[in-house]
C-alpha cells in the first residue's frame, strides 16, 4: 500500500510539472485571438487587447487632441512583462512615457494641440493592454 | 509642548516596566519559558496571516491579480521575475511589516530567531508565487524576508516587553491589548491558548540587561544646501521614539537582538502624506571579542531595518553590518566612551530617483548598498551624552535608470537631562548625495539638518 503522504507529495509535484508545462514560451504578435479594439478619433482614444500570451509587438497612432495635456486612464492588467505607452506633441514633444498600469487615472505633460503621436510597445507581456486617452485643456 | 509628552509618558512606561521581583514569580508554573515547537500550528497561521488580505482582494474587491490558479502559479514559476513599482511607502514599509507577520507565525509558536527566519522567506515565496497573479518581484522577496525578520524579532520582544504573565486586572487587560496590538499572530495564539488570564512566570528572556526609551518632541529644520538658516529652509515640528533594548556592549554575544535600537519619527507637514519619517531597528546576531583590555572590544555583526523619508531624502534598506565595536573600562573616570567602526552590506536598498517616475508611484532607483559607519560616543551617567555618527553609503542600480549613487552623511547630536527624566537634545547633520547616471545628466545633491528637542527618558537617562 503506498503510503498517503507520498501520494500527496506525488500530487503535489505532478500538479506543479502541469502548471509548469502549460507555460509556453513562444513569442507572439497581437492577432484576431487577442480581439484588438482600437476607437480612435478627436480627444478621445481607446485601445484594448486581450488575452495576451507573450506578445511582442509595436503599434503608432496618430491622435487628434485639441487640448493641452492628455488624461490617461490605465485600465491595463499585464501581469508578465511590459506595456509602454508614449505620447508626443503635435510638435514631437515627449509629454508621457509610462508603463501600461492597471487601474490608474494618470495625466501627461502639457503639450501643443494637433496631431498627436501614440506609440504602444508590447514586450513579453501577457495579460491586458487597454486603456484611455482624453483630450483636456 | 510638555504637556503633550507627559501624556504619552505613561504609555512609555508601560512598554519599559521592569520584571516583577523574581521572589513573587517563584512558585509560579513557566509554560512560556520552553514552548514546545507547533509546526502545524505555525504552518496554519502562516496561510491564514496570507489569505485573509487575499480573500478580501479576490472576493470583496474582486481584484483580477487575485484570480489565482493552477496556470498563474505555472507562470510565476516559468516566466521571469520583474522589479514592481510599488510606492515607497507600499515597499519599504508594508512589504516588511507582513513579512513580520510570518516570521512570527512561527517565533510565536515556540521557535526561535533563526529557526523562524525561514519562515518569513518562505511566506514571502508563497505570495509572490501562489498569492498574486502578478510576476513575482525580487524587491518584494527581500524586502519582506530581511525586513520582516528584523522588524519581526524587533517586535517580538517589545511584545515581551509589554506582556508580564504576574499582572492581574485591568492592567493585565491592557497590557495583553497593547501585546496584540504590537504583535497580532501572538495574541490570536495567546488568546486561543488561554494565556491572556493565565497567571504564570514570565520567562527570563522576556527581560533585557537593560532598558532606555526617549520620547522626543522637537523641531528641525531643512536645507537643500549646507545652510539651515537659508531662506528657503523647510521646518517640521516631529515627534520621535528612540528604544535602547539591552546592553548595546555586553550583550552583543548573547542570541539576536538580545540589544537592539529601535528608533521612529512622526512628523508635521511632510509633503506628499510622507507623515511616516523615519523607522530604524537595528539588533545584534553574534560577537566575539577580538582582545583583552581594561575596555572592552568585540568583532560583531548586526541586522538592519531603515526607512527614511523626508524632504532630503528617501532610502530604505534591509541587510547587515559588522565590524568592531569597542568601549572604555566601566572603572575609567569621566564619561563612558563607546565607539564602533562596521562595513555594511544591503542586499536589497532604495533611494530616490532624480529621474525615475512611474504612474504607478514608484519615484525611487533598487539596488544593493555596500557601505560603513563610524560612530563615537561619550557618555556621562544620568545627565548627558554626545554622539558623532559618519556613513558612507555605495548604491549601484539594479533597478531604475542605470547608474549609482554615493551618499556620504557626518552627524553630532548631543542631550542633556537637566532634571532627572527630562532634557534637552540638539543635532545637525550634513549630507551629500553624488548620483551618477549612464545616460541622463549627473546630480550632486547637498543638504543640512537641523534638530533641537525636549526629551523624556524613561527611566531615568544612566547609559
Amino acid at each position: 500500500m503506498i503510503p498517503r503522504r507520498l501520494l500527496a507529495r506525488a500530487a503535489a509535484l505532478a500538479l506543479l510539472g502541469a502548471a509548469v508545462a502549460c507555460a509556453d514560451s513562444v513569442v507572439r504578435q497581437v492577432g484576431p485571438v487577442n480581439d484588438p479594439e482600437l476607437v480612435n478619433v478627436t480627444d478621445s482614444l481607446y485601445f484594448i487587447a486581450s488575452d495576451l500570451e507573450n506578445v511582442n509587438d509595436q503599434f503608432t497612432w496618430s491622435w487628434e487632441n485639441t487640448g493641452t495635456r492628455a488624461e490617461v486612464l490605465h485600465r491595463a492588467f499585464i501581469h508578465h512583462g511590459y506595456g509602454i505607452l508614449t505620447i508626443d506633441d503635435a510638435v514631437g514633444t515627449r509629454v508621457d512615457s509610462t508603463l501600461l498600469e492597471w487601474e490608474l487615472d494618470a495625466s501627461s505633460r502639457e503639450g501643443v494641440p494637433g496631431t498627436w503621436t501614440v506609440t504602444l510597445i508590447l514586450a513579453g507581456a501577457r495579460g491586458r493592454a487597454e486603456f484611455y486617452l482624453l483630450g483636456r485643456p | 509642548m510638555r504637556h503633550a509628552t507627559h501624556r504619552l509618558a505613561p504609555v512609555l512606561a508601560a512598554v519599559l516596566a521592569l520584571a516583577p521581583p523574581a521572589a513573587a514569580q517563584q512558585s509560579l508554573p513557566c509554560p512560556d519559558c520552553n514552548p514546545p515547537k507547533r509546526f502545524w500550528t505555525a504552518g496554519w497561521q502562516l496561510l491564514a496571516v496570507q489569505l485573509i488580505p487575499w480573500s478580501v482582494n479576490a472576493i470583496a474587491r474582486d481584484a483580477e491579480w487575485a484570480h489565482v490558479s493552477p496556470a498563474t502559479w505555472g507562470d510565476n514559476l516559468a516566466f521571469p521575475w520583474q522589479w514592481d513599482n510599488n510606492k515607497f511607502l507600499n515597499n519599504q514599509f508594508s512589504h516588511p511589516y507582513h513579512g513580520n507577520l510570518y516570521f512570527n507565525a512561527a517565533r510565536t509558536n515556540g521557535y526561535d530567531f533563526w529557526e523562524s527566519a525561514p519562515w518569513a522567506l518562505g511566506g514571502s515565496l508563497m505570495w509572490e508565487l501562489f498569492g498574486e497573479v502578478w510576476a513575482p518581484s525580487p524587491n518584494d522577496l527581500l524586502n519582506t524576508t530581511l525586513g520582516g525578520i528584523a522588524l519581526g524579532e524587533t517586535l517580538y520582544r517589545i511584545s515581551s516587553l509589554v506582556l508580564d504573565n504576574t499582572a492581574t486586572g485591568s492592567e493585565r487587560t491592557w497590557r495583553e491589548i497593547g501585546a496584540t496590538a504590537l504583535n497580532p499572530v501572538r495574541g490570536f495564539n495567546r488568546l486561543t491558548r488561554g494565556q491572556m488570564n493565565d497567571v504564570t512566570a514570565n520567562p527570563p528572556d522576556w527581560r533585557p540587561s537593560g532598558i532606555f526609551g526617549s520620547l522626543e518632541l522637537g523641531y528641525r529644520r531643512f536645507a537643500t544646501d549646507l545652510d539651515v538658516t537659508d531662506a528657503d529652509a523647510l521646518s517640521q515640528s516631529f515627534l520621535a521614539l528612540r528604544l535602547i533594548y539591552g546592553n548595546q556592549v555586553e550583550d552583543l554575544d548573547r542570541s539576536p537582538f538580545s540589544t537592539f535600537t529601535l528608533s521612529g519619527m512622526i512628523s508635521s507637514n511632510p509633503g506628499d502624506g510622507k507623515t511616516l519619517a523615519e523607522l530604524r531597528a537595528r539588533g545584534n546576531l553574534g560577537a566575539r571579542e577580538v582582545f583583552d583590555d581594561s575596555g572592552r572590544h568585540q568583532l560583531a555583526g548586526f541586522m538592519h531595518y531603515t526607512f527614511l523619508s523626508n524632504p532630503i531624502i528617501e532610502y530604505g534598506a534591509q541587510g547587515f553590518s559588522g565590524g568592531l565595536v569597542t568601549r572604555s573600562a566601566p572603572e575609567r573616570k569621566g564619561p563612558a566612551l563607546y565607539a564602533e567602526a562596521l562595513g555594511s552590506f544591503m542586499p536589497i536598498a532604495a533611494i530616490q530617483s532624480d529621474y525615475f517616475v512611474t504612474a504607478e508611484g514608484r519615484d525611487y532607483d533598487y539596488g544593493v548598498a555596500f557601505g560603513g559607519n563610524l560612530a563615537a560616543r561619550a557618555a556621562w551617567s544620568g545627565r548627558a551624552a554626545l554622539t558623532l555618527t559618519g556613513t558612507y553609503v555605495w548604491l549601484p542600480v539594479l533597478s531604475g535608470f542605470s547608474g549609482d549613487h554615493q551618499i556620504i552623511s557626518a552627524s553630532a547630536e548631543g542631550r542633556y537631562y537637566f532634571a532627572g527624566k527630562y532634557g534637552l537634545g540638539l543635532a545637525y547633520t550634513l549630507f551629500s548625495r553624488g548620483s551618477n547616471y549612464r545616460h541622463q545628466a549627473d546630480v550632486d545633491q547637498d543638504a543640512s539638518e537641523a534638530r533641537a528637542f525636549f526629551t523624556l527618558a524613561v527611566p531615568r537617562w544612566t547609559p
